[in-house]
């Protein structure tokens, strides 16, 4: 180990400098040049994986030294308070679609995870790991370790489910021929959790409205159905 | 006096994120603070405890910025690397395949009770009217 990884792996701002600086590159980027099919989110997810490979830095102790960051999703969640008060209105109006969808897609969810499972010949803390792997980490974790479910697994499916709603959210919608923004935010939302609301706030107004309130509806709903789950296989 | 503002909008926000925090640590429920936290911004916006413009500026910035948030949790997926090598095909099929399914499932559901809706209270004024 060099002297300089060795200062690296300790910087917290150079990490810090470093992961703004790839957001800030790859948006700028992409708003610049006008780049319609280029992802702006996953540039800079290969760029800082890039960099911590380039210098052979340790991926964990990036995240302990990214914290700050990671700490602010707190108040950032409760934030998401702000687009859904101001689309109340369609959430009066909507509200039996959001719970239907939400719990269609659990049920879908879990029954195809079920049958994938069964299919691999995945153990039982496998499957339990994967059952949750819709729902907002600060959840699924808990249930996951209560239930002796693999967290490894957990947290792979679940920042994959959530980049790829992140990434393909819009894609989706039009190819699947959902064109109602309220299905459009829902499905986002209990698809894809806080990354893919990111997204759906970009989408539009309602959108990201009804995005956030999945998020929290489809994560409590969710318990029920992986404690109900996990009994099945 | 544009400090001033940022100030105690971000004292409004944490404070209710501070609510949320012990929402979690008293109730004996799987919710976790964050969630907490967002019900209660939703309940003192509905009934004009938080005024919009008490948390505005700094509720843009805060969502703004959020997806820089995610970059050290995405790229820790590197990290797991040699722990999921072995599962590679079933993690990356049950992963895609399953979002699609979920994405599907909840999005036409979501759209067919809507039209239905629709339909139900289109029919409903049309009654109305004859």
């Amino acid at each position: 180990m060099t002297a300089l990884t060795e200062f690296l792996n300790g910087s917290s701002y150079t990490l810090l400098a470093v992961t703004f600086g790839s957001y800030f590159l790859c948006t700028y980027v992409q708003m610049r040049f006008h780049l319609k099919h280029y992802n702006a989110y996953l540039g800079s997810i290969i760029l800082v994986v890039a960099f911590l490979a380039l210098f052979k830095l340790d991926y964990d102790k990036y995240y302990s030294a990214t914290q700050a960051i990671t700490m602010l999703l707190t108040p950032a969640t409760v934030c998401l308070a702000v687009p859904l008060y101001q689309q109340l209105s369609a959430l009066k109006e909507n509200w039996k679609a959001v719970i239907g969808g939400i719990v269609a897609g659990i049920v879908a969810t879990m029954g195809a995870v079920l049958v994938l499972c069964i299919a691999f010949g995945l153990t039982h803390a496998q499957y339990v790991g994967l059952l949750p792997k819709s729902v907002t980490l600060a959840i699924s974790l808990g249930i996951v370790q209560e239930l002796g479910g693999d967290v490894t697994l957990l947290i792979s499916s679940l920042i994959i489910t959530g980049t790829l709603g992140n990434i393909f959210a819009p894609m989706l919608c039009r190819l699947m021929h959902i064109t109602e923004p309220v299905a459009k935010g829902v499905a986002t939302g209990a698809t894809s959790h806080a990354m893919g609301t990111v997204t759906a706030l970009e989408m539009g107004p309602v959108e990201g409205a009804m995005s956030s309130l999945s998020v929290a509806v489809a994560g409590i709903l969710s318990v029920t159905g992986v404690s109900v789950f996990a009994n099945f296989y | 006096m544009k400090f001033l503002r940022y100030a105690q909008q971000f004292s409004v926000i944490l404070t209710i994120s501070m609510l949320g925090e012990i929402l979690h640590a008293v109730l004996p429920l799987p919710v976790p603070t964050s969630i907490y936290g967002m019900l209660l911004m939703l309940l003192a916006l509905c009934t004009h405890v938080v005024r919009m413009e008490w948390i505005k500026d700094a509720s843009d910035f805060l969502l703004k910025i959020m997806p820089v948030m995610f970059l050290p949790s995405a790229a820790r997926f590197a990290a797991f690397w040699p722990q999921i090598q072995a599962l590679l095909v079933p993690l990356t099929v049950i992963s895609v395949g399953v979002t699609l399914v979920t994405f599907a499932a909840t999005g036409w559901t979501a759209q067919l009770m809507i039209w239905m809706d629709r339909k139900g209270k289109g029919r409903k004024s049309d009654d109305c009217t004859n």
